[in-house]
């Protein structure tokens, strides 16, 4: 018998489930124990399905964290692509469109502009000026003391702008350089930058910390600057980021600019130009940046531009991630981003503030409660959280829409 | 067994259509696709590694890691027609591989023989079953072995497990004939009968 013909045999046997009538008896011979083999092997299926299925489970959990930790890993610092190339792409469909919602910002950072109309004389009224209730908040000092353990730990932190209480209860860790360290190890004397969410009680001004790095902080508390409301474009005006702050609804995002000449401006910034800054893998704190007004933007509102630095920046170390994409679904609370590095989940929470960039046409209520923002382009800086490899948005830029 | 369901045209190109779709999105690192592709092939890839582990923990570990290795990879995946799951069994094999030549240079490979242990849902009277037939597969070189996975562990067809294996469906028609000889003479060597039945 040809090997072929034994092949094909035993081919028809297994099919049949017997041996073929046309078969001889030596064939017959052959094929008779080769086809009780495969029944027996057979027999082996159901208790591997068992297997398998009780296995699947606990593998899916840990297939599910690997992919959520590798969507987060292309997105953490040095691999989000700069965003400059994106947002090109995005805005250069959307130019006029982008000038035209501009105009809708104007008011508000207008009316920041009347209500920060005066330098101010002493830090305490210039900390309640920079600061608003319910701000998302970037910021650098030096811790002066602490008090309390696990929820209730508090710390006060000495800044520029005066004193400041930090509430540590809901913080997972601090960041020193790659290390998460316990909230505990914190200490009178760090210098840190801050990223939380300010409330105001009495004449106390506090941030309810989400990230807090230590490290060497720039904050000079002793300088005691003084502090210049920016309204008219200064030529060649360049200085350090040394707060940034946007309000509870997307508005009114500004920062304060250290000159190091002992001056120190509030500047209200443009929507558009936010998206820039916050694609960043590092906070806006600590950033170099110069000041320009676009030619036709309203007055009281200006773009900042980002100067590449040799070294990485203090706030860096705050571990805040910058993604920049487009909205592909909103599932609950996360929103799904096609990035150029492939799809991120990210997690919207109730002290994420939406900045509603030029030419976006919606509200922050309608992204917040639905799926208004699909399609949109989005820009996104927050914390990667280590155990599930989310990214918890601390702001979200949405901008015009990519269909 | 089941055999090779022929298609219709228009059913042929809508599978295909789906898991070219499945593929790019796949290669794009969708987790929405990934999980899809999860569901489909992780009880199969387990199935294909069980048999050659000692135990459902280091299956249910391999199998893991074929995924994650695969995710990863993701972007190298090239679809040409060939179904995500052949590049899934092929990290599988390598993994295999690699891990049977760690056991080996442990001094594991007797262990890995003796140990093997398979739940058993029903008959206690299998477990011996079990073990000879374990034990005979053993003695298969790996595209036999694989060819045996695939058409009497997994219920594949020899169509698709010529895909799957990259190899003509004469050839899985040989290598399973050769397979099950070779089985058999192993089992023959444990005094097994042929009819399968102690």
């Amino acid at each position: 018998m040809s090997t072929d013909r034994h092949d094909e045999l035993l081919q028809r046997s297994l099919a049949s489930g017997a041996v073929p009538a046309d078969t001889t008896a030596s064939e017959r011979a052959e094929l008779e124990p080769l086809l009780a083999v495969a029944s027996a092997a057979t027999r082996l299926r159901p208790a591997v399905q068992a297997e398998s299925q009780a296995a699947l489970p606990t593998a899916r959990a840990r297939f599910q964290r690997y992919v959520a930790a590798e969507s987060a890993a292309a997105v953490l610092p040095g691999s989000v692509p700069p965003g400059p190339r994106f947002l090109g792409r995005v805005f250069a469909a959307n130019r006029a469109l982008t000038m035209a919602v501009s105009v809708g910002v104007i008011g508000l950072f207008a009316l920041l502009a009347v209500v920060a109309s005066q330098s101010f004389g002493g830090v305490e009224t210039a900390a309640a000026q920079v600061l608003d209730e319910s701000d998302y908040a970037q910021i650098q000092g030096v811790i002066t003391a602490t008090t309390g353990e696990g929820a209730t730990r508090t710390a006060t932190l000495s800044s520029d702008f005066g004193d400041l209480q930090l509430a540590l209860g809901e913080l997972p860790g601090i960041t020193n350089a790659d290390q998460v360290l316990d909230t505990s190890t914190l200490k009178a004397g760090d210098s840190v930058t801050v990223a939380g969410t300010v409330t105001k009680k009495d004449n106390t001004t506090s941030v309810a910390a989400r990230s807090v790095a230590v490290g060497k902080s720039n904050a000079n508390p002793a300088a005691k600057p003084r502090l210049i409301q920016l309204r008219e474009l200064r030529k060649g005006l360049e200085g350090r980021v040394t707060v940034f702050a946007v309000a509870k609804d997307g508005k009114a995002a500004r920062v304060v600019l250290d000159t190091g000449n002992g001056e120190q401006f509030i500047v209200p910034v443009a929507a558009g130009s936010l998206a820039e800054l916050l694609s960043a893998n590092e906070a806006l704190v600590g950033r170099r940046v110069t000041v320009s007004h676009e030619v036709g933007s309203p007055k009281g509102e200006f773009t900042l531009t980002a100067v590449p630095l040799s070294t990485a920046p203090v706030g860096s170390r705050l571990g805040l991630s910058g993604v920049a994409g487009v909205i592909l679904s909103r599932e609950g609370n996360f929103l799904r981003v096609q990035t150029e590095r492939g799809p991120a989940q990210v997690l919207l929470t109730a002290q994420t503030r939406i900045v509603i960039g030029p030419g976006a046409d919606l509200s922050v209520e309608r992204i917040r409660t639905g799926n208004a923002a699909v399609g949109h382009a989005v820009v996104i800086q927050g914390g990667v959280d280590r155990t599930t490899g989310r990214l918890t948005a601390d702001v979200v830029w949405v901008g015009a829409s990519t269909r | 067994m089941r055999e090779l369901e022929v298609e219709t045209d228009d059913s042929t190109a809508t599978g295909r259509s789906n898991a070219e779709a499945l593929a790019q999105r796949a290669v794009a690192r969708d987790p929405h696709a990934w999980e899809s592709i999860f569901d489909q092939h992780y009880r199969g890839v387990f199935a294909f590694v069980r048999y050659r582990l000692r135990g459902a923990p280091e299956a249910e570990d391999l199998a893991s890691q074929v995924f994650e290795i695969a995710f990863a990879n993701a972007a190298r995946f090239d679809y040409r027609g060939v179904p995500i799951e052949g590049w899934l069994i092929g990290i599988a094999r390598n993994l295999v591989r690699d891990h049977l030549k760690k056991l080996g240079r442990r001094g594991y490979t007797a262990e890995l023989d003796e140990t093997f242990e398979l739940s058993e849902p029903d008959a206690a009277s299998g477990v011996d079953l079990h073990h000879d037939l374990v034990a005979a597969m053993r003695a298969l070189t790996e595209d036999q072995h694989e060819v045996i996975s695939h058409r009497f562990l997994l219920d594949r067809s020899v169509a698709e497990t010529a895909l799957l294996m990259n190899r003509s469906e004469d050839a899985v028609k040989n290598l399973q004939r050769r397979a099950l000889a070779a089985m058999q003479r192993a089992l023959a060597a444990v005094a097994y009968p042929k009819d399968g039945r102690r």
